[in-house]
């Protein structure tokens, strides 16, 4: 486990609204084109990293594969009831087809934040 | 373990959901280290390094190692587990780790977005090993409207680098690998393809390396030799030895950073797709293609795709089979019927201005529509269609992710890669096809194939999907999968890359002159990195002292 002092920076920046993490997976741009570090919103994370498989329609893989095990009405993140702790567990440990997400990849205080919007869907 | 009633229930149950439940099986306790290392040395090293990066990027307890592991794995989870992960910012981090693990005699795995899972995902070779994880260097240091470059780091997706181009207005077009979460570096230093005219990744985009050797030595290779170069990520080659390729497949350095040239946007495109009912069409449809390309009249990767891999993106098994082993032929029919797909899907596309396509599209018809019951297709006769709405965006260079549908084809599946190389020759596609889904369905599995032609050559990409919970099954994958790769260098084809299970395999494959190929690799790997740090097993290459 990471030392208890940075989960609690880590929750007080959460709580802030701040970030610990200085990823660019969205960038500002520069003049010259080069990229520099944005905090992405719960809604562009799941842009991000989500939606190419858990949208709605045809050539979604994780719609497709959840329609199959959990039922249609099953299928599709944005219109089913979330449990915050599923999403979590889901995104850290995989679930089943679906790999795991690195820390490096989606922050834990990113991982709150898209939590969120996939319960509340806002 | 999270189960369907959790995931249905959609409520804050009561119940915790175990973390680690069949996940992963190695316990803190049983931490597994790098060979020669004590607990002690390691906590030491760890320390030094948590000094260079900070607390939060080091990376030692289950719930953060978990995404270390091959989550496509067909060994028990142990044989490719990692010791722990650092992650660095910086090219200097990147030194100054790779100088503590020097001293350590820690062997470090680098990854960059580390998602290529057919063959590893992010996981090590050997057990133990630690992870090099650059996912946070992700910077894209520039762009070049006017040359049509970008230079950028390691943790870069091609999703990333897209969407980046899109917010800046650029007139430039990426060539992705068909899951777009890939890593721009990662698949260009594996020797990846894509789908646009710039589809051989390593022959058609790399322009000038920064690597980071095991003691710590920053080389830009190229014409970044000469500090300042303006052609720096205009020519390749630079003075002397290119050493480029020593970097791709290799353990020899940690690529910090390159340029990928790019594509500008044509001002015309029409992506086709011809689909053909026989089995047998993958000949004549070679044969075909092969003047095509090498006259560069079909521009980009020329992709002839197989009936179940062509379905797998829209339907899954259960919904036209429900029995066990491969799908059968009656099956098969009614896929083709219901789709309107062929046996073979062939895709293809046109680029430039009108002129051009309207010139070049009748020499492509009467090649393709002279083999028996060719049906073309264009975007409006495919509205709809998920196949043909990833294709055409994957020959334009849009990231997507529908082709990981290749594992919704059964339920809780995983997949493995296996590529042999083949001259762009009829009568070899149809052998090895033939032969390779005969061992395949003989296994009982699903052939899941496509032959991909760059240009002068033909990439057989076989993925068959596997249930990733079903232990036998992974066994019974390993055990073809390494057939497979015996029967191809019995017909003399070699595997252009491989999972982390084959690596040692396909190295010994190449064994001309009494292995005179390893050998050399040997002796490059230790003038380059003595100590023996760096991914310990990648594509077969060892250290003469195990770190």
């Amino acid at each position: 486990m990471r030392p208890p002092a940075t989960r609690r920076l880590a929750l007080l920046a959460a709580l802030a609204g701040l970030s610990l993490s200085a990823c660019s997976k969205e960038g500002r741009e520069t003049s010259n084109g080069a990229s520099v570090p944005r905090e992405m919103s719960g809604k562009q994370l799941y842009d991000h990293w989500c939606a190419d498989c858990h949208n709605p329609g045809p050539g979604h893989p994780g719609t497709l594969r959840l329609a199959g095990d959990m039922g249609e009405e099953n299928s599709v993140l944005l219109q089913k009831q979330m449990d915050p702790e599923v999403v979590k567990y889901a995104v850290r440990n995989g679930f089943q087809m679906m790999p795991p997400f690195r820390p490096t990849e989606i922050t834990d205080e990113e991982l709150a934040r898209l939590t969120d919007y996939l319960v509340k869907k806002q | 373990m999270l189960t369907r009633r959790r995931f249905v229930q959609g409520t804050a149950a009561t119940a915790a959901l175990t973390h680690f439940g069949g996940v992963w099986a190695v316990s803190p306790s049983t931490t597994i280290l790098p060979g020669n290392i004590s607990p002690k040395a390691f906590a030491e090293a760890l320390d030094a390094m948590r000094a260079i990066v900070g607390k939060a990027y080091v990376f030692v307890s289950e719930p953060d190692l978990v995404g270390y592991a091959d989550h496509f794995r067909m060994t028990p989870v142990a044989t490719h587990a990692a010791s722990g992960a650092v992650a660095p910012r910086s090219v200097e981090e990147v030194q100054r780790l790779l100088k503590v693990a020097s001293d350590f005699g820690i062997p470090v795995w680098t990854i960059s977005t580390g998602r290529n899972l057919g063959y590893g995902g992010a996981a090590p070779a050997m057990p133990g090993t630690l992870m090099l994880d650059l996912k946070r260097m992700n910077r894209i240091l520039e762009v070049n409207e006017k040359h049509a470059y970008a230079v950028v780091e390691p943790g870069v997706s091609y999703k990333d680098l897209y969407a980046h181009l899109q917010r800046i207005g650029s007139k430039l077009w990426i060539d992705c690998a068909a899951p777009g979460w890939g890593g721009v570096v990662g698949n260009m230093v594996d020797r990846g393809v894509g789908y646009t005219p710039m589809g051989e990744h390593f022959l058609q985009q790399q322009c000038g390396m920064q690597v980071v050797l095991s003691d710590g030595t920053v080389i830009d290779t190229g014409m970044g030799g000469q500090a300042g170069d303006k052609a720096m990520y205009a020519y390749r080659y630079g003075h002397g030895p290119w050493l480029d390729g020593l970097f791709t497949q290799s353990n020899f350095g940690v690529v910090t950073r390159l340029s990928v040239q790019l594509m500008p946007e044509p001002p015309g495109y029409r992506p086709y797709m011809v689909t053909f009912p026989d089995e047998a069409a993958i000949e004549p449809l070679t044969e075909a293609i092969r003047p095509l390309k090498l006259a560069q009249i079909i521009p980009n990767a020329a992709t002839s795709t197989e009936l179940l891999w062509e379905a797998a993106v829209e339907v899954r098994k259960d919904q036209y089979y429900s029995g066990t082993g491969p799908t059968p032929d009656s099956a098969r029919r009614k896929m083709m019927d219901d789709l309107h797909v062929g046996a073979w899907n062939f895709y293809g596309a046109l680029y430039g201005p009108e002129e051009v396509m309207d010139a070049t599209w009748p020499i492509i018809q009467d090649a393709l529509g002279s083999i028996k019951g060719a049906k073309f297709y264009f975007a409006d006769d495919r509205k709809g269609g998920a196949a043909f709405d990833y294709r055409a965006k994957l020959m334009r260079g849009v990231p997507n992710m529908t082709e990981f549908g290749v594992v919704t084809w059964i339920p809780n599946a995983g997949h493995v890669g296996f590529g042999p190389v083949v001259p762009v020759d009829g009568a070899l596609a149809l052998d090895q096809y033939r032969k390779v889904r005969q061992l395949t369905h003989e296994a009982g599995f699903d052939y899941f194939g496509e032959f991909i032609v760059g240009w002068r050559d033909m990439h057989h990409i076989f993925m068959p999907a596997f249930q990733r919970d079903n232990e036998e099954e992974g066994k019974r994958l390993l055990k073809l999968v390494d057939a497979l790769i015996d029967d191809a260098a019995a017909d003399r084809y070699g595997v252009y890359r491989t999972h982390l299970d084959f690596m040692d395999k396909v190295a010994n494959s190449y064994s001309w002159n009494e292995g005179a190929l390893a050998r050399f690799n040997g002796k490059l790997k230790a003038a380059l990195d003595p100590v023996g740090i760096l991914a310990p097993g990648k594509s077969g290459i060892w250290p003469e002292k195990k770190a």
